[in-house]
C-alpha cells in the first residue's frame, strides 16, 4: 500500500492536568483515507487526546496540525468547521430536538463549502439516516431510542458534518455482539468513502477489524505504533495490557 | 413529506393569518375604552413573553431579569424625548437598539454563567441599572419620576395609535420567534440548550450565539419598553425595572410553553386576562393570586400548555412525545 | 465601622440560612424573605399584645417558621425539587409573592418597630455610641451561627444533612430519607431566618417586605462567603456589613445597593466558587 499523505499530525502532544500528564509527549500522525486505531488500558490518556484533538482541551505543550493548520487554540466550533468531527463516549444527543433535527445539526454546520440552510438540511439529514439505518426512527425523540441507536444518532450526527477526519469514542461500548458486527460494518463504510476515522476501541475484535494501523497509549505516552498484528505481539503493549509475567518473552 | 400536504398546510396557516390579522385590527373600533387598554396590555405581555422566550425556550438562560431592558427602553425613550425632543419612533428605535447593545456589552460576560447563577446575575443586574438610573436624575429624574411628552391628539386616536403599537410590537416579536425557529440560530441554541458541549464540537460557535440570542432578545424587550414609557407616559424606575414583571413575563413563557412560537403569547393572554379580570381589583390580592398561580404552573405544568398540547396530539396520533420541562437550571 | 461590623454578624446569620438551603437541596429559596419577615412579626406580635422581650421570643418564631418550613417543604418543594434549580427558584417565589402578600392584606405596610424599655441605651466603644440592642444581636447572631456549625458536625442530624449535601445517592444508600432530610433542612433554613428576624425586629423597623433587602444580602454573602461554608458566611457578612457602611458615608445610601450587586455579579465571573467555598456544603468541623 502506497504511503498516504498525513492528514493529522501530532507533534509532541502533552496535556496537564495539575501535575499529572494524562497525554504526554505523544508523536503521531494519520494518514488520509486509513482507520487508525487508538488503545491502550484504561486511563492512558486516549479521550483526553481526542479531547485535544477535537478542541474541548486546550493543549499544555506541542502541536497538532490538521491539513497543514495547526489546531492550537482553535475553539471546538471552529474545528469542527474545519472538518473534524467527533462522538462522545457517553452519547451526547440533543434532547427535545428530533433524531432527523438532531442530525439536521451536522448539515447546517458543516465545514466550509459544505453547511446547508436549515429546511435543506433536513432533506440531507434524511439521507444520513438512510445510511446509518435509523431512518424510521427520524421523529423519535431522543430518550425513546435504546443505547445502541443512540450510540448510531451520535456517528449520524457526526457524519452530517461532512468531516474529513471523524473521532470515534468508545462507539462500540455497550453493544451486543450482533450490534457490534453492524456497527463495524457502517464504520467500514464510511471510510470507504473515504473519510479518516480515529477509533478509540476496547473491544478488540472490533478495532483489530476495521484499523488500518494503530497506536498504543500507556499512562499517557505512546509506546507502541504499527499494522495491528504487529501491535499485538509487540512486547511492551502485552506488559501494559497484562503485566509484566505475560510480557516477558514475548518477542516481536 | 410529500409536497400537496405541505402546499395545504402552507395555505390552511395562511388564511388563519388573514383572519387573525382581521381580527385583530377590530377591536380598537368596536370595544370599549377599557377593554382596548386591557388588550394594549395583553399585546405588550405577548411581545415580553416572546422575547424573553428566545432566552428561556431557546438558548435555555434562565433570564429572570431581562426586564432590565425593558427599563433601558423605556428611559432611552424618555429621556430622548424630554432632554432632546426626540420624535417618539426615532426615539423607539433607540431605544431597542441601546437594549440590544447594553445586552451585547454584558453578555460577553454574564453569559459564562449557568442556570440559575445566571438566573441571580440578571435580576441583580435589573437592580443595579435601577439603582444607576435612580442615581443620575439630572438626567432621568431619578426617583420623582419623570414625565414623558404626551402623545399629541385626542383619547380616541391615542388608544388606538398605543393599540396597534403594541400590536405590531408583538408580531415582531413571533414573527422574529417564529424565523429563529426556522434557521440555523434556533438549532444552533436549541442544542446548545441541550448539551453546550456536544453543540460546540458540532460547530456550533456556542459564545456567539448565546450573545445573538440576547442581543435580539433584549432589543425587542427594550422596544416595547419604549412604547410602554410613551404609552404610560409618567416613569419612575420601580415602574419599569420591576423584578415581579420579569418572573411573570418569564412564568408567561413557560406555562405557555417554552421553546415554542405560539405558547409564550397564549401563556401571556391567559395570565394577564386572568388577573385583570378577575383580580384587578386589589393590588395586593393580585399579586398573592400571581404567586399561587406561580405554585400551581410549577406544580402541575411545568412544561407549559403548548408542550402539553403537543403531546396530547402525540397520544392521539399514537406517538409518545415527551415535553419539555421548562428550562432547567 | 463598629455598626458595620456588627451589622455583619446579623447578615451572616441571616445569610447561613440560605446558604444551607442552597448547598443541601440546590434550592434558590426566594422566600427566606418571607421567613424572615415571618419571625420579625412573630416577635413583634408577641411584644405588642403580651409584652413579650423580643430576645425571648426568638425561640417562638423559630418554632413557628420550622413548622411552617417543614410544611410547605413536604408538601410543595419536594415535588418540585427534580425540576431543577431555576423551576424550584420560581416556585419559591411564588411562595414568597404568597406570604408577602398575605402579609401585607392582614397587617398592612405600616411600619412597625419593636422596641422595649433599653432599646435606646447604649455602650460608648471608641467614640461612638452603640446600642446595646445592636450588641447583643451580633453576639446572639454568632452563638447562633456557631452553635449550628456545630449541630451540623456533631449531631446525626446534621451528619445525615452534610452527607446529603455531598452525595445525595450514597446518602440515600445508608438509609437516609432525602424527602425528610430535605424537608428538615428547609425547615432549619427558615428558623434561622425567623431568628434573624426576631432580631431585626428590634433593630430595624419592618414591614410586609422587610425581607427583601435581606435576601439580596443573602445572596451576596453566600456568592461571596462560598456556598455552603459557615465560616464563609460570617466572613462574608462582614465583609459585607462594612463595605455597605463604608459605601453610606463615602457615596451615599442611593449607590450602596448597586454597590453590593456590582460585587455580586463581580465575584459570579471572577471566583464564582466564593473566598471559602468548596462545592458542597461543610460545616466548620
Amino acid at each position: 500500500m502506497a504511503e498516504r499523505p498525513p492528514l493529522l499530525v501530532g507533534r509532541g502532544v502533552t496535556r496537564y492536568f495539575g501535575g499529572v500528564a494524562a497525554v504526554q509527549d505523544v508523536d503521531f500522525e494519520v494518514r488520509a483515507g486509513e482507520v487508525l486505531g487508538l488503545i491502550g488500558p484504561n486511563g492512558a490518556g486516549k479521550t483526553t487526546l481526542m479531547n485535544l484533538i477535537s478542541g474541548l482541551l486546550p493543549l499544555s505543550r506541542g502541536d497538532l496540525v490538521f491539513e497543514g493548520r495547526s489546531l492550537k487554540g482553535l475553539a471546538p466550533w471552529d474545528i469542527a468547521r474545519l472538518g473534524i468531527a467527533r462522538t462522545f463516549q457517553i452519547v451526547k444527543p440533543f434532547a427535545g430536538m428530533t433524531v432527523r433535527e438532531n442530525v439536521a445539526m451536522g448539515a447546517m454546520f458543516a465545514r466550509e463549502g459544505h453547511g446547508v440552510p436549515a429546511r435543506q438540511a433536513l432533506e440531507v439529514a434524511d439521507e444520513v439516516l438512510e445510511m446509518v439505518g435509523l431512518a424510521d426512527r427520524r421523529h423519535s425523540y431522543t430518550d425513546e431510542l435504546t443505547i445502541a441507536l443512540r450510540k448510531r444518532l451520535e456517528l449520524a450526527r457526526a457524519l452530517a458534518l461532512n468531516p474529513r477526519l471523524l473521532l470515534l469514542d468508545e462507539v462500540m461500548a455497550g453493544l451486543n455482539l450482533r450490534e457490534v458486527g453492524q456497527l463495524m460494518e457502517l464504520v467500514k463504510s464510511i471510510n470507504a468513502r473515504g473519510v479518516t476515522i480515529i477509533v478509540i476501541e476496547h473491544v478488540m475484535k472490533a478495532i483489530m477489524g476495521i484499523s488500518d494501523r494503530l497506536v498504543v497509549l500507556h499512562y499517557g505516552r505512546k509506546i507502541a505504533e504499527g499494522p495491528p498484528q504487529a501491535v499485538a505481539q509487540d512486547e511492551k503493549v502485552i506488559t501494559a495490557y497484562l503485566g509484566r509475567r505475560f510480557g516477558q518473552g514475548k518477542g516481536a | 413529506m410529500s409536497p400537496a400536504p405541505a402546499r395545504r398546510g402552507g395555505v390552511i396557516t395562511a388564511i388563519a393569518l388573514v383572519v387573525l390579522g382581521v381580527l385583530a385590527a377590530l377591536p380598537p373600533f368596536y370595544l370599549s375604552g377599557y377593554w382596548v387598554r386591557v388588550l394594549t396590555g395583553l399585546l405588550m405581555y405577548g411581545a415580553l413573553a416572546s422575547a424573553i422566550n428566545i432566552m428561556v425556550g431557546f438558548a435555555g438562560y434562565p433570564a429572570l431579569g431581562n426586564i432590565v431592558f425593558f427599563g433601558v427602553g423605556a428611559y432611552t425613550v424618555a429621556v430622548l424625548m424630554v432632554k432632546y425632543n426626540t420624535d417618539f419612533f426615532v426615539a423607539l428605535v433607540a431605544a431597542g437598539v441601546l437594549a440590544a447593545l447594553y445586552a451585547m456589552v454584558l453578555g460577553a460576560a454574564v453569559l459564562r454563567l449557568r442556570g440559575a447563577y445566571f438566573g441571580i446575575a440578571t435580576i441583580g443586574i435589573n437592580h443595579a441599572t435601577s439603582e444607576i438610573v435612580t442615581n443620575l436624575d439630572s438626567l432621568t429624574g431619578g426617583g420623582r419620576g419623570t414625565i414623558v411628552p404626551f402623545y399629541p391628539g385626542g383619547i380616541e386616536e391615542e388608544r388606538m395609535f398605543f393599540y396597534f403599537l403594541m400590536l405590531g410590537l408583538m408580531v415582531l416579536a413571533v414573527a422574529t420567534v417564529w424565523l429563529i425557529s426556522r434557521n440555523r440560530l434556533g438549532y444552533g441554541l436549541r442544542a446548545l440548550k441541550a448539551d453546550q458541549e456536544g453543540a460546540s464540537v458540532m460547530g456550533v460557535n456556542t459564545t456567539r450565539y448565546k450573545v445573538i440570542a440576547w442581543t435580539i432578545s433584549a432589543g425587542l424587550t427594550g422596544l416595547v419598553g419604549g412604547a410602554y414609557a410613551y404609552w404610560l407616559a409618567f416613569l419612575e424606575p420601580p415602574y419599569v425595572f420591576d423584578i415581579t414583571m420579569s418572573v411573570k413575563t418569564y412564568i408567561m413563557a413557560i406555562l405557555g410553553g417554552a421553546g415554542t412560537v405560539a405558547g409564550p403569547v397564549v401563556g401571556a393572554f391567559a395570565l394577564e386576562l386572568l388577573s385583570e379580570l378577575i383580580w384587578g381589583r386589589f393590588l395586593e390580592a393580585h399579586m398573592l393570586v400571581l404567586g399561587i398561580v406561580v405554585v400551581l404552573v410549577v406544580l402541575f405544568i411545568p412544561q407549559g400548555f403548548m408542550n402539553l398540547a403537543g403531546r396530547l396530539v402525540g397520544l392521539l396520533r399514537g406517538r409518545r412525545r415527551p415535553g419539555e420541562v421548562g428550562a432547567d437550571g | 465601622m463598629v455598626n458595620g461590623l456588627l451589622t455583619g454578624g446579623l447578615y451572616a446569620l441571616v445569610a447561613v440560612g440560605f446558604s444551607l438551603v442552597w448547598g443541601v437541596m440546590n434550592v434558590v429559596n426566594i422566600a427566606h424573605a418571607a421567613y424572615i419577615m415571618l419571625g420579625a412579626y412573630t416577635s413583634y406580635w408577641l411584644f405588642r399584645l403580651f409584652n413579650w422581650d423580643p430576645f425571648l421570643s426568638i425561640p417562638v418564631s423559630m418554632a413557628v417558621l420550622f413548622a411552617l418550613g417543614y410544611l410547605i417543604a413536604s408538601v410543595v418543594l419536594n415535588r418540585v425539587i427534580r425540576f431543577g434549580l431555576v423551576m424550584t427558584l420560581v416556585l419559591t417565589f411564588g411562595i414568597d409573592l404568597i406570604l408577602q402578600n398575605a402579609a401585607l392584606m392582614l397587617w398592612s405596610a405600616d411600619y412597625r418597630s419593636v422596641t422595649p424599655a433599653y432599646a435606646g441605651q447604649g455602650l460608648a466603644i471608641g467614640g461612638v455610641m452603640v446600642p446595646y440592642v445592636r450588641l447583643a444581636v451580633f453576639l446572639l447572631a454568632v452563638l447562633f451561627v456557631v452553635l449550628f456549625s456545630l449541630f451540623l458536625s456533631k449531631t446525626r442530624m446534621g451528619n445525615a444533612i452534610q452527607a446529603t449535601a455531598l452525595n445525595p445517592g450514597a446518602a440515600e444508600l445508608t438509609g437516609v430519607r432525602i424527602e425528610r432530610i430535605y424537608a428538615m433542612t428547609y425547615a432549619i433554613g427558615a428558623a434561622l431566618a425567623a431568628a434573624a428576624g426576631s432580631m431585626i425586629s428590634v433593630v430595624y423597623t419592618i414591614q410586609p417586605q422587610v425581607g427583601n433587602v435581606f435576601l439580596t444580602r443573602a445572596f451576596v454573602i453566600t456568592v461571596l462567603g462560598g456556598l455552603g461554608s459557615i465560616p464563609g458566611a460570617l466572613l462574608g457578612g462582614v465583609i459585607l456589613g462594612l463595605a455597605e457602611s463604608f459605601a453610606t458615608v463615602t457615596v451615599g445610601v442611593g449607590w450602596s445597593e448597586a454597590v453590593s450587586f456590582a460585587l455580586l455579579v463581580l465575584i459570579l465571573i471572577v471566583r464564582p466558587q466564593g473566598l471559602l467555598g468548596r462545592r458542597f456544603f461543610g460545616g466548620v468541623g
